[in-house]
């Protein structure tokens, strides 16, 4: 008697221990899951016409909506010190997506300040996503307009691009040993995608042909490359061939 | 009752797991691998490569006067597709994308030149045919358009020249590419020639000329498909002709004279009108060497064939007299090329002496004919067959012998032929040959042996035309000549000649060393009768078949005669004194 009494008193210390250790990591389960969703919308969002100008385009909901339903400040809040980066990475990703820019960039700026380790995946985002919030906001500007923008409008376009590439250059700065190659190849793919929006805004200016091919070299003095094309061209390069996003551009490119 | 301590533990070891598994949990959930967005890619990508090649990379192309001056940013886009196309088209390596470039600048300039003869459509259509039988020429033979090489050459001098003419809208393809064509095959085969940018191009141009502007200047349709035609034929061969006379006649058309193409072009114009009536008459050879020879002889002589129609005249003439009477029946139209052609080739070697600059005589040749003609006719020849021993080809051959006589002695060869061809020298002369010869001339010569028999006969008679032929008569029986030729013809076949010794080769033999003998020792023949000859060939004939036949061989037989004749008509011996006879015989073997 005295025997199965103490083995049943083992087991049940051992079911209360894994009862404790299970509810002590339900939030990091709701954060998988939470993350799960934002891969779905990631990969729906990838799906769908990358072009602002043609039908499904992507300023229609792509499906972010539940995961910031989810990411709350109260939820990151509760979540292990060493995920909240993560989740405002996802939640500021979300946003931006979701065109919910200004909101995106307080998560930015609220993911670098919960301290993500120095080179990772996060901490580079993070310093990225201002970028692409930028290049978003010039986007929606521009698409607004019927023509192409006057040489006088084009300078705060200019600007702004001018601050985002800085960003870009924050995020490059970010890369570490322990960044994740995959991690730079993402950053050098919203490099030359942005390069290419920029170049666009100059191709459809309301000026003549000399007049924005000289913007085209006025842009790039920013870069240590001749014209926007050329600093395009490196940052195309600087991904492998054989990765996925370079074959991305280089579909894009012969089409 | 369970421990205090066990139960505090327990937590402790809880939450040790719990953090553990958590931490884990955590970390893996921090760094796991994530779907990220790609984002927004507004720009067409093409377009702002077609942008950044026109605008930053090749200005030029999109500057005033440019190939894409003017186009739309959508407009570019394709251009630039195209370019891309040539790049791939010519090979991708590197700086070739220059070339394409250089292409399609070229192309432009090409546009351009097109553009500038806007008024002009016809014209317009012309380099576009030229630049795409050049671009079928040349791409099957890629070496001739390299570097600075002949087929351009060639093919600058042949666009220049199209420049100069006035063409229609109806002017065929094929007439441009049949003259382009030839121009390149046949000039290719003349590095001399071509060597000589100016020659050449006075070469190509006059040819171009003459057949495209000629055939620009007709206005009837069928005049048009007629010519077209005898230009499709014949334009390898006048080039082929024009390249001769150059390459033969180094000083003619020398490469600064200015007049090098005009002379090419009219005397090729004078030709081909001089001909046209029977184009289909004239074999593409035979086209080639008259126009050879009428280049090299306007080449020397230009003020005498380019001040009138001369050229157009002799031909033309000639044609006619050809087609029609005694010489259509003599000569047929098989020969009547060769013909044309030995006539211009002997008036061309032989200028100064058969054209007078003050009265150039346009029907020259086409009196020869006329003569020579009437020489073989029943008139003159009588029922003999003299023009059935002679093939085409050597019929063609006797009027170039007749031509090459002539041009030696045109006085005495052609006296009388304006008053009345049958009375003239050289109807005569061939009249009495064929008729001397009876009726089954075959027995005597073959036709080449006739030939000879001519050019014998010829060459005696010019030297002593009034005595040996009566000019006043058209019968040639009246004519020294003709009994002379009819009295050695008469002894040889009447004779039985057992030992055959008078074969047709010595039958000429007999004739050539007779002719002059009695052309100089006339008083013989008038004074002793007409029977002498006769007799002298008879008895020389019997001497050799009996009383000296270990001396008398083929060989020495007509010079046996020459000496017998000498003698007889000299009144040196009496053929009826058989030992005189007989002791002559031998001294002039002796002395052999």
């Amino acid at each position: 008697m005295k025997t199965i009494s103490k083995i049943h008193q083992s087991s049940m210390w051992i079911i209360c221990l894994l009862t404790l250790s299970v509810f002590s990591g339900c939030e990091t389960l709701d954060y998988r899951a939470v993350q799960a969703q934002f891969e779905v919308a990631a990969q729906a969002d990838n799906n769908l016409s990358p072009s602002v100008f043609t039908e499904g385009s992507v300023f229609t909901d792509p499906g972010y909506q539940p995961v910031l339903d989810q990411l709350t400040d109260e939820f990151i809040a509760g979540l292990d010190s060493d995920l909240r980066a993560n989740a405002w990475l996802l939640r500021g990703i979300s946003e931006w997506r979701s065109m919910e820019l200004t909101d995106a960039l307080e998560s930015a700026n609220r993911g670098l300040e919960s301290n993500p380790q120095e080179g990772s995946r996060d901490h580079v985002l993070l310093e990225l996503l201002p970028a692409l919030l930028f290049d978003s906001e010039i986007a929606i500007e521009v698409r607004n307009l019927n023509n192409g923008l006057s040489l006088d409008a084009y300078a705060q376009v200019k600007t702004k691009y001018e601050s985002a590439f800085a960003k870009v250059e924050d995020a490059m700065d970010a890369f570490g040993p322990g960044t994740p190659a995959s991690t730079q190849f993402y950053v050098h793919y919203h490099r030359w995608r942005m390069l290419q929006n920029w170049q666009q805004i100059i191709v459809d200016l309301d000026a003549n042909g000399q007049q924005r091919a000289a913007q085209m070299r006025e842009a790039a003095s920013i870069f240590e490359s001749a014209t926007l094309d050329d600093e395009a061209e490196k940052a195309m390069l600087a991904i492998p061939p054989s990765q996925p996003l370079r074959q991305l551009i280089d579909a894009k490119k012969s089409s | 009752m369970i421990a205090s301590e066990s139960v505090i533990f327990a937590i402790q070891a809880g939450i040790k797991l719990g953090n553990k598994i958590n931490r884990v949990l955590i970390d893996s959930s921090r760094e796991r691998p994530l779907v990220l967005p790609l984002g927004d890619l507004f720009a067409n990508v093409q377009e702002i490569d077609a942008f950044n090649y026109f605008h930053l990379d090749n200005p030029e192309l999109v500057d005033p006067g440019g190939p894409y001056h003017g186009f739309s940013d959508a407009e570019l886009v394709k251009a630039y597709r195209t370019i891309l196309s040539i790049r791939e088209e010519v090979g991708d390596i590197e700086g070739i994308g220059k070339t394409a470039e250089e292409i399609v600048m070229n192309l432009h300039r090409f546009e351009q030149v097109k553009a500038e003869f806007g008024s002009k459509p016809a014209v317009q259509r012309i380099l576009g045919v030229v630049v795409e039988i050049g671009i079928d020429y040349f791409v099957a033979n890629p070496d001739r358009l390299e570097g600075d090489s002949d087929g351009k050459k060639i093919l600058a001098a042949f666009i220049k020249e199209l420049d100069e003419i006035e063409f229609s809208e109806a002017t065929p393809k094929t007439l441009i590419s049949d003259v382009m064509l030839a121009s390149l095959r046949t000039l290719n085969k003349n590095a001399t020639l071509i060597d000589d940018d100016k020659r050449t191009t006075a070469l190509i141009a006059g040819i171009t000329q003459s057949l495209i502007g000629d055939y620009e200047e007709l206005t009837s349709p069928s005049a048009r498909d007629q010519r077209g035609e005898l230009i499709r034929r014949i334009a390898t061969s006048v080039i082929k002709g024009g390249a001769g006379a150059f390459n033969e006649n180094i000083e003619l058309f020398l490469r600064d004279d200015p007049q090098a193409k005009a002379l090419v072009s009219s005397t090729l114009s004078q030709v081909i009108s001089g001909l046209e009536s029977k184009a289909d008459l004239f074999s593409n050879e035979s086209v080639e060497l008259i126009y050879k020879s009428a280049l090299t002889a306007v080449g020397e002589h230009p003020d005498l064939f380019t001040s009138n129609e001369l050229l157009q005249d002799l031909i033309g003439n000639t044609v006619k007299a050809l087609s029609v009477g005694n010489p259509r029946t003599v000569f047929g139209s098989e020969t009547l090329s060769a013909i044309v052609q030995s006539g211009i080739q002997a008036v061309a070697e032989n200028v100064d002496v058969l054209i007078d600059p003050e009265d150039p005589q346009n029907e020259l040749l086409a009196n020869i004919v006329r003569s020579v003609a009437h020489g073989l006719s029943n008139t003159l020849a009588g029922g003999g067959t003299v023009r059935d021993l002679l093939s085409k080809k050597q019929r063609a051959d006797m009027m170039r012998i007749v031509f090459n006589e002539v041009a030696k002695s045109p006085e005495h060869l052609l006296a009388g032929i304006d008053d009345d061809a049958r009375r003239s020298t050289l109807a005569q002369v061939i009249g009495s040959v064929a008729r001397a010869l009876g009726e089954d001339p075959g027995k005597l010569v073959t036709g080449e042996g006739f030939l000879e028999l001519l050019k014998i006969t010829l060459n005696t008679a010019v030297f002593n035309a009034d005595k040996l032929l009566k000019l006043d008569s058209q019968s040639v029986g009246t004519n020294i000549v003709f009994k002379v030729l009819q009295q050695i013809s008469t002894a040889v076949l009447e004779h039985s000649d057992p030992r055959q010794l008078v074969s047709r080769s010595v039958f000429l033999m007999i004739v050539e060393k007779a002719l002059p003998v009695v052309s100089s020792n006339l008083d013989g023949i008038l004074e002793g009768g007409d029977q002498q000859i006769k007799a002298v060939i008879s008895k020389v004939l019997d001497l050799a078949n009996d009383t000296l036949d270990n001396r008398v061989n083929g060989a020495n037989l007509p010079d046996l005669a020459e000496a017998f004749l000498k003698r007889v008509l000299r009144g040196e011996l009496n053929l009826n004194e058989d030992g005189a006879t007989l002791n002559a015989a031998t001294e002039i073997l002796n002395a052999a």
